[in-house]
């Protein structure tokens, strides 16, 4: 790998920093998180094809929930019927 | 308490509470990375001596490296070891009319019968009412919705529209007969915990996970180890685990991308698992 990955300052990995995001039902918590997802670079590749093509088979645009509601029947439902747990980090945080 | 501390001392404390909660526990082992930290782990919950079966399920297409970890690791941690083959189905005798194999079949096909049903077959011989896995959340979007002590009912099959809440550590630990709970100590580890792990406590693994020359003569390492047919490994020069953990910090492809059976069809590993695969 390049210096410039090896030499890039460890992140911290404690402690955990917090987020919380509160909404009504259907009011797109998820779909912000699959957003927040995408627009900070750290899906890895092939998701936004998976999710894409997951969208189309259900007859929508771009559903940015399906990241996180990745079962059949919450996509089916367009729904979340279960928490999902996915790591998220930054240059400086892990 | 740093990070890896925490981890450990959380994965530990889940060991001995289902050491606790269950009479017949099993732990199937594939020998990957993941499967030996869970060794390690089980060895430093129970004083060096772990308590309960190993148990690895054969497909018969084993990488021939991994078998001889394998056997290196039974004499080294003097393991208790299972080797379980679903025979009927290799063979096509039994209930099944023709043999199963990757030559034939496609891949979530045989990864069921080759992996789930000789798992099921095991399980009503020897009526294990738990199984410890080594499976995390970031490995894929349904393991992501798993819980640290998972119920599976008498078909094997996961409820996922209704799972146990596990507040304060709360957790599934009563049966109904043929029932098995899926105890995961490893759910809150990302791929680069493992590997910081591993490199932390010197774990020994299968040196498939590092870069070696291919016929091509890039160089190409495993990230994820399965079934020699559908198994692919990454392009990557990382030969140590510095640089696997430098590599897992930029990549954008995930860790199952190689894996066949994950990308066969629209919510593959959702079909696979929810008849019982881990």
């Amino acid at each position: 790998m390049s210096a410039a990955i090896t030499n890039s300052p460890a992140p911290n990995l404690e402690p955990k920093l917090k987020i919380v995001i509160v909404g009504h039902v259907d009011h797109g918590k998820s779909t912000l998180i699959g957003r927040l997802f995408h627009d900070t670079n750290s899906l890895p590749e092939g998701k936004v094809e998976q999710i894409r093509k997951a969208s189309e088979a259900e007859g929508m645009d771009f559903e940015f929930a399906f990241l996180l509601d990745a079962l059949l029947e919450e996509q089916e439902q367009n729904i979340t019927i279960d928490t999902t747990q996915l790591p998220f980090r930054t240059d400086l945080r892990e | 308490m740093d990070h890896l501390d925490k981890l450990e001392s959380q994965s530990i404390y889940i060991l001995r509470e289902a050491y606790h909660s269950f009479s017949n526990l099993c732990m199937p082992w594939s020998m990957g990375k993941d499967s030996n930290v869970l060794i390690w782990l089980s060895k430093k919950a129970f004083c060096g001596h772990i308590p309960y079966p190993l148990l690895h399920i054969d497909t018969t297409y084993e990488f021939p490296e991994m078998l001889e970890f394998r056997e290196w690791a039974v004499e080294k941690y003097k393991l208790d070891l299972i080797v379980k083959i679903n025979e009927e189905a290799r063979a096509g005798t039994g209930s099944y009319t023709t043999s199963i194999g990757y030559e034939t079949h496609d891949p979530v096909t045989v990864t069921h019968e080759l992996k789930t049903v000789a798992l099921q077959q095991i399980m009503g011989e020897r009526k294990f009412d738990a199984l410890i896995t080594g499976i995390r959340r970031d490995e894929d979007p349904t393991r992501a919705k798993e819980r640290y002590f998972s119920p599976r009912n008498a078909e094997f099959e996961w409820d996922y529209k209704d799972q146990p809440p596990e507040f304060w550590n709360q957790f599934t630990t009563t049966l109904e007969p043929g029932e098995h709970i899926r105890v995961q100590p490893l759910l809150d580890w990302t791929e680069v915990d493992i590997w910081r792990y591993i490199e932390r406590e010197n774990i020994p693994i299968p040196q498939m996970y590092f870069a070696r020359k291919g016929e091509d003569g890039l160089n190409y390492r495993f990230r994820s180890l399965g079934c020699w047919p559908i198994t692919k490994p990454v392009q990557s020069d990382a030969s140590n685990i510095e640089q696997i953990i430098a590599e897992l910090r930029v990549t954008k492809t995930s860790e199952r991308a190689g894996r066949a059976q994950d990308h066969h069809e629209r919510n593959a590993m959702q079909k696979l698992r929810a008849k019982g695969f881990m």
